[in-house]
């Protein structure tokens, strides 16, 4: 880890000190540890909560840092974390969720009722009456795990949207290197064919070709402009991606990623049992078994409050006047209403149906984690192997091509419009490696995302070589 | 008279025909064939199947009645014509002669159709290509007899395909023409066929395969048949060389030849090499000169120029032009599948150039997919093209100079353009070119080296004086009384 811990604050400690002694509740921070846990333990990344574990002028300082020379990926990641908005604002739906606990475990407050009655002429006499809920205050155990169920829910939750940011953001950091890379290629291809297009200038000035041939070579100069253009789209839109996930606007936004995706790593991902670790990891299957439990529990409340909804008790008072004398009459009062019509059947149903929908979504989710598992597990491999492909065979044999080409052209076998033909060629090659190389890349951050516990929106309908939209752009614009 | 004696025979021939093929069964073929040892091996090659094959197994090419004009010299049996003898044989520059043994007064040869490699160009820059040939060369060994010899010419196939030889313009019996599935049956790979005539005319003629011709002609199955006058009085030149015109298309890179070619041929060879790699043709002052030209290009005739000298075209493969019909010439022109026999007296000393006239000829394998950049100015697009390609430049803005003279690196095995490093600097040709060296003291035909110029009659920069003496103002030509669009405006 490269950041180091940030100090701990809590100033809404103090304030909430009677409510936690009363309800024996966590801090802020503490229903936030757990989060920082299974973080840690299922990424190894760390999340600092702005203002409650971290200070933002701090938070500001470290991402500076991170900024400075080229942007790893491990660095975007960390910057996400520390600086995305969104994430921080999940954070404060935990806040939320753990004062639903503390306001699960009051019970209901008592309510009184007075009236005043003046006769004419007559004194003025008070009628009251005090009641309290005392289903309600059975029903707060409860009601409490009900609330803990959820917030527990809300940490999963809130860790699956770290696992998600982390995956989106390595995914739009190969996406943007891979742009870069797009760029500089087609940047090249734009000097072949500017050179094309010059030289036949050139020669149309010596009077060698036709004013046809030129304007051919033109045509071909103004359309590779377009997909400069194209790429130099995409490089934004993959920055603008980044930049968002990571937060940044301003200044800020002007890092720069190194100039080539890294090397496809010797060690590949241990793919046995793929499913199965895959399942044990899934967030989304715990969240849905606490989903579950959840709901069972509110079937257990329901059973009570269909039959019963509400039960009081209270005391009655009234003022009664006597020969001058006034004096208070009391009485014990109840009142709860009377299950003639309404038994409570459809509100048990309806818990009944809740837990069995759960459990279907339960299932259904563990078949699509499976799926998942197989389906990234192959597309780790393809993508690797097309990348390894391009490397070592597509590009080298582009390379010794426009080498052949060179000798050929020095032999005037060839002219300079073949020779710069056959270098585009080439550089078509890179490109078609660059896309293979991100399609490796991105699989492989799906895989550990899925790995960490979390599913890849989507993942199932992407087509297998990734979104080449820069990549198929002029491609085979020969002449 | 002649005329007369001629159409007697023909008449002859045309009541003997039907009656010799009438009298030929199946029978009487398989009995006379066993008794005949001439044509033993024939006979196992050719089992009497039909009729008309039947016909060329009786057939006995000693035997039969010679056609038209040469049955004085095929019924005088001369004896076998000895080199130096009863003929001055002839130099094939970069070939050689295919030897004979007599066998009972037969010139016997073997010849053998093969897959070979053959050079087409040495050092610096070495094109080695996978061709046919005959006996292990390209072209084929030079065939020399005399007029009235007996041959027996035994030809091996050792090629994957089947093949044929015709003596290409020697006016034979048919059977022995060598046209498979015309006049004699193809010979299958591994087969040895024996052809054997008594060769009636005098004169330069080839051989090449008939079967096939375009892969197997194309491919270099070609060769030069020179048959010396049996005359004693005829006057013997005394340098006699023979030439074979052939030409390939060899794409840059690549080794074999390709034989499907129709127009756009690139290596243009004289006797398989090209220049500077033709061995010069080298003569003594005063003596007397005779070239055999003969051309097996596929596709291409061949205007061959000779400097230096005028000379006149003294046979065809036709036969001798009588002088009367001569005329001085410094180009002939050698269409393909013809032969041209030209004569010189060499008086002129010096190092003549001897080429195809048709300038495409006398370059290698370069240009031809090459731009036309003459003339454009490329400077600032060669940066940016250096930017993507390091080892660029711009080539051909001033002609194929730039690639003669650069040594750059080019693919392997490959002759884009060669050029002859001579006394004076680089000679930009190559192709179908060779020299006529004229000397006063030569050692055979070994290459005397460059010419010595003597001093005082070489071309020269002009020096000043010659300038001002003769009012030459270099850089204000005169120009033409007519004022036209003669200058770009921007040079």
């Amino acid at each position: 880890m490269a950041t180091r811990r940030l100090g701990r604050f809590c100033p809404l400690s103090t304030l909430t000190l009677g409510v936690l002694l009363l309800t024996g509740c966590v801090s802020l921070e503490n229903a936030f540890k757990p989060v920082d846990e299974m973080v840690a333990e299922r990424t190894g990344e760390q999340v600092e909560w702005l203002g409650i574990t971290a200070q933002p002028d701090e938070v500001s300082q470290i991402v500076t840092e991170l900024l400075e020379g080229t942007l790893a990926a491990d660095e975007a990641v960390r910057i996400a974390l520390l600086n995305n908005r969104d994430l921080q604002a999940r954070f404060a739906e935990l806040g939320i969720s753990r004062a639903e606990v503390l306001e699960a475990t009051l019970p209901i407050n008592p309510r009184l009722s007075a009236t005043w009655m003046r006769a004419a002429g007559g004194p003025s006499l008070w009628e009251g009456e005090l009641v309290f809920g005392v289903i309600d205050m059975l029903m707060i155990p409860l009601r409490r795990n009900v609330a803990q169920n959820e917030l527990e829910q809300s940490q999963l939750d809130m860790t699956a949207a770290v696992i998600d940011l982390i995956g989106e953001t390595r995914r739009a950091w190969y996406e943007c290197v891979a742009m870069e890379q797009f760029l500089e290629l087609w940047q090249s291809v734009l000097l072949a064919a500017e050179s094309s297009y010059e030289m036949s200038i050139r020669l149309r000035e010596a009077g060698n070709i036709s004013e046809w041939a030129l304007v051919s070579e033109r045509a071909l100069y103004e359309e590779t402009k377009l997909n400069v253009s194209d790429a130099e789209t995409a490089v934004v839109a993959a920055r603008e991606r980044l930049n968002r996930l990571m937060g940044l606007w301003g200044h800020a936004t002007d890092w720069r990623t190194p100039r080539r995706l890294p090397e496809i790593p010797v060690e590949e991902i241990d793919l046995n049992n793929i499913e199965r670790r895959a399942v044990e990891r899934s967030l989304d299957l715990a969240m849905l078994w606490q989903a579950i439990e959840a709901a069972a529990g509110r079937r257990g409340i329901t059973a009570v409050t269909g039959w019963l909804p509400e039960l009081e008790l209270g005391i009655w008072g009234e003022q009664e006047r006597d020969r001058g004398e006034t004096s208070w009459i009391t009485a014990p009062v109840f009142s709860f209403p009377v299950p003639i019509f309404d038994q409570g059947r459809s509100e048990r149903t309806i818990a009944d149906m809740v837990v069995r929908r759960w459990w279907d979504l339960y299932t259904q989710r563990g078949v699509e984690v499976r799926s998942s598992a197989r389906l990234l597990g192959h597309r780790l491999m393809a993508t690797r192997q097309r990348a390894i492909y391009n490397r070592d065979v597509l590009v080298p044999v582009r390379v010794a091509a426009t080498q052949h080409a060179q000798l050929h052209y020095n032999a005037m076998f060839i002219g300079v419009f073949r020779l710069l033909d056959e270098k585009r060629s080439e550089i078509n090659a890179g490109r078609r490696y660059v896309a293979a190389h991100r399609d490796y890349w991105q699989a492989r951050a799906s895989l550990e995302q899925l790995l960490m516990g979390r599913m890849v929106q989507g993942a199932m309908n992407a087509p297998a070589n990734g979104g080449g939209g820069a990549m198929a752009a002029g491609d085979g614009g020969g002449h | 008279m002649k005329d007369e004696r001629d159409r007697k025979r023909e008449a002859a021939m045309d009541a003997e025909q039907p009656t010799r093929l009438l009298k030929l069964s199946r029978r009487r073929v398989l009995m006379s064939s066993a008794a005949m040892t001439a044509g033993a091996l024939l006979n196992r090659r050719l089992p009497a199947q039909s009729p008309s094959q039947a016909s060329s197994v009786a057939f006995n090419p000693l035997r039969q009645t010679p056609p038209r004009h040469w049955a004085a010299i095929a019924k005088a049996n001369h004896p076998p014509g000895k080199p130096q003898d009863d003929y001055t044989p002839v130099f094939t520059p970069n070939g050689w002669t295919l030897p004979f043994e007599l066998r009972g007064g037969v010139k016997v040869f073997h010849v053998v159709a093969e897959p070979i490699m053959h050079e087409i160009a040495n050092a610096p820059e070495r094109l080695l290509v996978e061709c046919h040939g005959f006996n292990g060369s390209f072209p084929g060994p030079t065939i020399e007899v005399v007029q009235g010899d007996r041959v027996r010419i035994y030809v091996t196939n050792r090629l994957s395909m089947p093949t044929s030889v015709h003596w290409h313009a020697m006016i034979l019996l048919c059977g022995m023409d060598g046209v498979s599935g015309l006049t004699q049956p193809a010979i299958a790979p591994g087969e040895t066929f024996v052809y054997e005539f008594i060769v009636p005319d005098a004169g330069t003629f080839m051989y090449h395969s008939h079967f096939d011709s375009m892969t197997q002609e194309g491919l270099g199955q070609v060769g030069m048949f020179i048959v010396h006058p049996r005359d004693p009085e005829a006057r013997r030149p005394d340098c006699d060389f023979a030439l074979l015109l052939h030409e390939w298309e060899v794409i840059g890179g690549a080794s074999r030849p390709d034989p499907n070619e129709m127009s756009d041929f690139n290596i243009l060879t004289i006797n398989g090499k090209v220049f500077p790699d033709t061995h010069p043709l080298v003569a003594q002052l005063g003596d007397r000169v005779r070239i055999r030209i003969g051309n097996l290009s596929a596709m291409d005739h061949h205007p061959i120029h000779l400097h230096g000298y005028a000379f006149k075209v003294t046979a065809t493969d036709g036969g001798p032009i009588p002088e009367t019909a001569q005329w001085p010439e410094t180009t002939v022109l050698v269409g393909v599948g013809q032969t041209r026999t030209i004569e010189l007296f060499a008086d002129n000393p010096g190092d003549w150039i001897m080429h195809c006239h048709m300038t495409h000829h006398t370059m290698n394998q370069m240009g031809h997919d090459f731009p036309n950049m003459i003339g454009a100015q490329t400077d600032q697009v060669d940066k940016k093209i250096r930017s993507l390609l390091p080892d660029y430049m711009t080539m051909g803005t001033k002609g194929m100079w730039d690639m003669a003279t650069m040594n750059m690196s080019v693919p392997e095995n490959t002759i884009p353009m060669k050029g002859l490093d001579g006394q004076f600097g680089r000679k930009v040709m190559g192709g179908m070119a060779t020299t006529l060296k004229v000397r006063e003291h030569t050692v055979g035909y070994q290459d005397p080296g460059w010419y010595d110029f003597p001093k005082g009659t070489v071309a020269h920069v002009a020096t000043a004086a010659e300038l001002e003496a003769d009012g030459i103002a270099p850089l204000a030509p005169p120009r033409r009384p007519h004022d036209g669009p003669g200058l770009r405006p921007d040079l």
